[in-house]
């Protein structure tokens, strides 16, 4: 009995520690141009990649609402599981995933409170 | 799309939450249709877009295989309720739940992944389904 709730106390923190939020150091790959509301809504959608390790360093997500992603960083421009998960595809038009040419930037929020609840690069930078 | 069972539960909205507590044994079929569609919208056109003939034919697909695996009337329910979020944009809802029911109806008829896939291809070649862009 003790076995099986430690394998299934194992396996979801497998599950929750297999979904965290990239490592911010990883995106730096994409550039470390400086985010500012200005220039992002400006930019191209490779000019936006170089923008994202900015924008994470500069921002806690995590205790930002979805009303607030979305005013900062505009319509979503890509799909990530439903309509209302603001997500965009930034960088290299060379890069291929399943949701498009680049990388894929989403942001799951908790639909209760409206907090993001991370973010998501696809592919791993 | 590699995501966690954990991830994958409180990503549902509220709605689809309490289908899938109402009835467990959907579960799975729910979840393979979605993975089915994810991979047959991905081979067909090479992205799962927003808004776009990938986002029509992706939601035409999956409604046609939900309705052959769990019945008309559950299909509708759950669909409808992935798309209940108030936060979900407008426009958008209503081209996925016009593009649902084309596959509500097509499911109807039943038939393999492959036959349900044609029937919503052709479905959007004759202009049956919506899109914004």
């Amino acid at each position: 009995m003790m076995k099986n709730i430690l394998i299934l106390g194992l396996i979801t923190i497998m599950n929750i520690i297999g979904c965290s939020s990239n490592s911010i150091e990883n995106i730096k790959v994409l550039g470390t141009n400086e985010f500012t509301k200005e220039a992002w809504v400006n930019a191209s959608q490779e000019e936006r990649g170089g923008m994202v390790f900015s924008l994470l360093k500069t921002h806690d997500v995590k205790k930002m609402k979805v009303e607030e992603i979305k005013s900062l960083l505009g319509n979503s421009t890509a799909y990530y599981e439903y309509d209302e998960f603001p997500a965009y595809l930034v960088g290299s038009k060379s890069i291929k995933s399943d949701y498009g040419d680049g990388y894929l930037l989403a942001f799951p929020f908790d639909r209760e409170t409206g907090l993001i609840r991370k973010y998501i690069i696809i592919p791993s930078p | 799309m590699a995501t966690s069972v954990y991830d994958q539960y409180i990503n549902l909205t509220p709605q689809e939450q309490q289908y899938i507590r109402s009835n467990p044994h959907h579960s799975f079929a729910i979840k393979a249709s979605k993975e089915a569609a994810f991979a047959e919208t991905k081979k067909q056109f090479g992205l799962n877009g927003r808004n776009d003939r990938s986002d029509a034919f992706r939601h035409c697909f999956w409604s046609a295989m939900l309705t052959r695996d769990l019945g008309y009337q559950n299909a509708l329910r759950f669909t409808n309720a992935h798309e209940s979020d108030p936060r979900n944009p407008p426009q958008e809802k209503a081209m996925d739940l016009h593009n649902n029911s084309v596959g509500l109806s097509i499911g109807k008829a039943g038939g393999s992944n492959t036959q349900l896939s044609g029937r919503c291809m052709a479905a959007l070649l004759n202009g049956q389904l919506k899109v914004i862009k």
